[in-house]
């Protein structure tokens, strides 16, 4: 959250206030931020106790500054539904504070149990509330268009050109609707990361409807007169989060992505490493073709009509 | 609704007679000679429930005359002689009554509520008579129909073309056993709804819905993609709908059957029934002659398979008169 209106910073200190003692909140503190000190961030010296409303205005006060509002918010969420050590605390104006954080263009994800940007009103990189430099867990699936070279010798970059931005397009709309983003499009080819609910059962689904796409695209959409195929490649792993993504692709996960795409992976074939594969639903992987390939297992799927 | 009995003449006084007795006073009853089957039962069929005499004509002859019959009404044997030892295999073969002596000697036994059960075991929806008198349609006089106006503007009664869609989930039998009978009543209530949102964006309109099928009317023209088309993305992408939107976790498919004609118009829900013979075709062609995984095309709807599609498309037997094409392979 870029901006954090006073409201609802108001909001979230009343709620804290009401409901959770000062102890309480800095163990709160602890879980958004690294190594935190109440009495230290307060100004008060170790031996005072805090009252609850400079423990409350503190921690808000510290979660804006530092972009943290949102997971300073989960985390309330998270007691409220959990409460610590077999103690509850019930927050009656977190409900309230939710749903003024939903009008500001953010979805509260039940099953994760975080906030994400509300993808009618906007699509940023970072789903809105990503921090830079800092870890996160991922799936990334990597696509990249089979003998580009020879198809913009054959065909001029003018159309060659405008049939990928019609597969771009495409990709987009089947990666955005697994709530995933493009982070990178090379024209070429690109990469996409999957961050909120199952990100490898996402990315394996948008690979798959992709392909499905592509087979119509050939046959009805394509200004080129050639069929043009694709390599697409599906991997999860950890991430330290980037805005910029030249950052991104030199860290290990997305190198494992682009070698498994350009290394093992066939033409119009969408190719899972085991380490997602071993996360997604029998009724999912069934689809999918296990093969060995350089000592270590793979997952394909293909598209195909008998006779094809 | 009413009955139609072949016999032969030398049959016929005895077994008119009987047939009167133990049909309901309210049910009409048209004997003709069967001799005279092959050339009349088409037109008299609609509507009514056909009854073969067992004695005036071998088994044979009987079955040969019940499957041409069956493909567009039900039909029966009388038996009150009490010959066929195996009633019900009579019923394996496609038939949908059988009165034996013991009915036949029930005065009234062969009542509406008998006939509606018939109707309804073929397949054919409960029709309110009135309602169907009161329609303006005719298939064979009104073959063009008007031009379809846009959903907002059509009429009730007055007959527009359509493209007929049928669509249903596939290995229905094999998916109800394998998850229940009430996950499988909520899969098919989440089909159902999921259908009428594809419906409405591809252009069309879910018109007919039954526990194990629905029927989708498309307009002829006018669409941004042809429906075969949508339903070949639908089948295409069955395990990821089937996840996303059903949170399944066994793997189903879909069937779909397309047919092209003229239908009286009946608002969704009100209609009832609609019994027309593109109607009952497009069922027809659904239930009986659509695989799992598959696509059937009569040749009234070939135009909407789009030109760089139908290599996808073989030619299958033909089905009721019609030439038929379906997808070369199923996608189970």
């Amino acid at each position: 959250m870029e901006k954090c209106k006073s409201a609802l910073i108001r909001m979230a200190k009343n709620a804290i206030i009401e409901s959770i003692p000062p102890d309480m909140v800095e163990r709160v503190g602890k879980l958004v931020f690294h190594d935190y000190d109440l009495h230290q961030s307060s100004g008060f010296p170790p031996n005072i106790p805090i009252t609850g409303h400079v423990a409350a205005t503190t921690v808000v006060e510290d979660a804006v500054k530092q972009g943290r509002f949102l997971p300073l918010v989960e985390q309330l969420a998270a007691l409220d539904r959990d409460g610590y050590m077999g103690r509850p605390f019930k927050m009656p104006g977190l409900a309230e504070l939710l749903k003024a954080i939903q009008a500001e263009g953010y979805l509260w994800d039940e099953g994760s149990r975080h906030f994400m940007e509300n993808p009618s009103i906007r699509k940023t990189p970072n789903w809105g509330r990503l921090l830079e430099e800092e870890d996160y867990q991922f799936a990334l699936l990597r696509i990249d268009i089979v003998n580009n070279s020879l198809i913009v010798k054959r065909r001029g970059e003018a159309q060659a050109r405008q049939a990928y931005g019609e597969l771009r397009d495409r990709f987009t709309r089947a990666v955005e609707k697994r709530f995933g983003r493009v982070w990178k499009w090379e024209g070429d080819g690109g990469l996409a990361a999957f961050h909120y609910g199952h990100g490898g059962t996402c990315a394996s689904l948008a690979g798959m409807a992709f392909l499905h796409e592509l087979f119509i695209f050939n046959r009805s959409a394509n200004i080129l007169g050639e069929p043009l195929s694709v390599r697409i490649a599906a991997h999860t792993g950890k991430l330290c989060y980037y805005s910029n993504s030249a950052e991104i692709i030199k860290q290990e996960t997305a190198k494992e992505v682009i070698e498994l795409e350009s290394r093992k992976t066939p033409a119009d074939t969408l190719c899972l490493s085991q380490t997602l594969a071993r996360s997604l639903d029998r009724v999912l992987l069934e689809r999918f073709e296990e093969k060995t390939i350089e000592r270590s297992p793979v997952h394909y799927y293909r598209f195909r009509i008998d006779g094809e | 609704m009413n009955v139609i009995l072949y016999r032969t003449e030398s049959e016929a006084a005895a077994i008119d007679r009987l047939m009167e007795k133990s049909l309901d006073s309210a049910i009409e009853l048209v004997a003709l000679p069967i001799e005279s089957c092959t050339r009349s039962y088409k037109k008299r069929a609609e509507n009514a429930v056909v009854y073969l005499d067992c004695e005036s004509a071998p088994f044979a002859r009987l079955m040969e005359l019940g499957d041409k019959i069956g493909e567009i009404a039900p039909w029966g044997i009388i038996d009150r002689k009490g010959r066929i030892g195996d009633p019900a295999a009579l019923m394996r073969r496609g038939a949908s009554d059988y009165l034996g002596p013991l009915m036949l000697a029930k005065p009234g036994a062969v009542d509406e509520q008998r006939l509606l059960a018939i109707q309804e075991y073929f397949g054919i929806p409960e029709i309110d008579e009135e309602e169907s008198n009161r329609l303006e349609y005719d298939d064979t006089l009104n073959s063009q129909g008007l031009p379809f106006p846009g959903w907002n503007k059509v009429k009730e009664g007055k007959c527009y073309p359509f493209i007929f869609c049928y669509a249903a989930l596939g290995n229905a039998a094999k998916l109800a056993q394998r998850i229940g009978d009430r996950k499988m009543e909520k899969l098919r209530s989440d089909f159902a709804g999921y259908l009428g949102a594809w419906a409405d964006q591809k252009g069309g309109r879910i018109w007919i819905q039954d526990p194990s099928s629905s029927l989708i009317l498309f307009p002829n023209e006018g669409l941004q993609e042809s429906p075969t088309l949508s339903a070949f993305r639908m089948l295409m992408d069955r395990t990821i709908i089937a996840y996303e939107n059903f949170r399944l976790d066994i793997p189903i498919t879909f069937k779909f059957a397309f047919h092209a004609g003229t239908a009286p118009w009946k608002k969704p829900g009100t209609t009832g029934t609609m019994v027309s013979e593109h109607v009952n075709f497009i069922y027809h062609l659904g239930v009986k002659a659509t695989d799992d995984g598959s696509i059937s095309i009569s040749g009234d709807a070939f135009n909407q398979i789009p030109k760089n599609f139908e290599d996808l498309f073989i030619a299958a037997q033909n089905f009721e008169g019609k030439q038929i094409r379906k997808l070369k392979s199923n996608l189970n």
